[in-house]
């Protein structure tokens, strides 16, 4: 049950890794600078993947134990239910008939629309631990192979996201509603 | 700069979870309460995007 659980995890959070780095393929590939809520949606969706990083760190260190799932399903969670808000609010903005929407659609979605699915998904698997925690805990500490891999390629994510922002935004406090290009460059 | 220093809160908390530092749940709060800060701050501006 623990080699299923911490798979389980880490299929999580290589889910939404790869949500991240194909919004990141498209800001390049389609030349379309991320909006403020694209950026705050993405910042939520790097949060929501430190929950099953906590977890299978915890799981490595400390075994599998109720406070340990929880911790990990509480973050995720947490950050998921602020990324919905941000992402339905996105849509919300878009929802007149004859709105184009922002940015490019993916397989017949907005991005935001698959930011939305992505956190409302993972709110129902953290809500799937949170019911199966007395199947799941009870493991003693063990390695948990591709923790660190996947912990590495969060950490380049992020990185690479705070150097697009800071390229995007220059040296403003704030991004622009509507940006079309990146600001340090001039 | 911002969403910058906001990323660089979440990276701070995985650092902290790697290393098995007890900042890491602390740092994690910090970053989501200024991320629902600055949505708000968003939801509650008039936009300058031109539809």
């Amino acid at each position: 049950m623990r080699a299923l659980y911490l798979s389980a995890n880490l299929a999580n959070a290589w889910v939404l890794l790869a949500v991240l780095a194909g919004s990141f393929v498209m800001q390049f590939a389609l030349a379309e600078p991320p909006c403020p809520l694209c950026v705050m949606q993405r910042i939520a969706m790097m949060m929501a993947v430190l929950g099953p990083c906590q977890t299978l760190v915890a799981a490595e260190r400390e075994g599998l134990t109720p406070r340990t799932i929880g911790l990990g399903a509480g973050i995720a969670v947490l950050a998921s239910l602020l990324g919905a808000a941000i992402s339905i609010r996105q849509i919300l903005l878009h929802i007149l008939p004859g709105d184009p929407g922002f940015g490019g659609a993916a397989m017949g979605y907005h991005l935001y629309t698959w930011a939305a699915i992505a956190f409302t998904c993972n709110i129902a698997a953290a809500g799937a631990q949170l019911v199966g925690l007395r199947w799941f805990a009870g493991a003693p500490a063990a390695p948990a192979p591709g923790a660190r891999t996947t912990m590495a390629a969060l950490a380049v994510v992020l990185v690479a996201n705070i150097l697009s922002v800071i390229a995007e935004a220059g040296w403003a406090w704030k991004l622009p509603d509507n940006p079309t290009g990146y600001l340090l460059f001039g | 700069m911002l969403y910058a220093l906001l990323m660089l809160c979440v990276l701070g908390s995985l650092l902290a979870a790697w290393m098995g530092n007890r900042a890491a749940t602390p740092l994690f709060l910090l970053a989501l309460a200024a991320t629902a800060v600055a949505f708000a701050a968003d939801v509650t501006t008039p936009l300058t995007i031109s539809l």
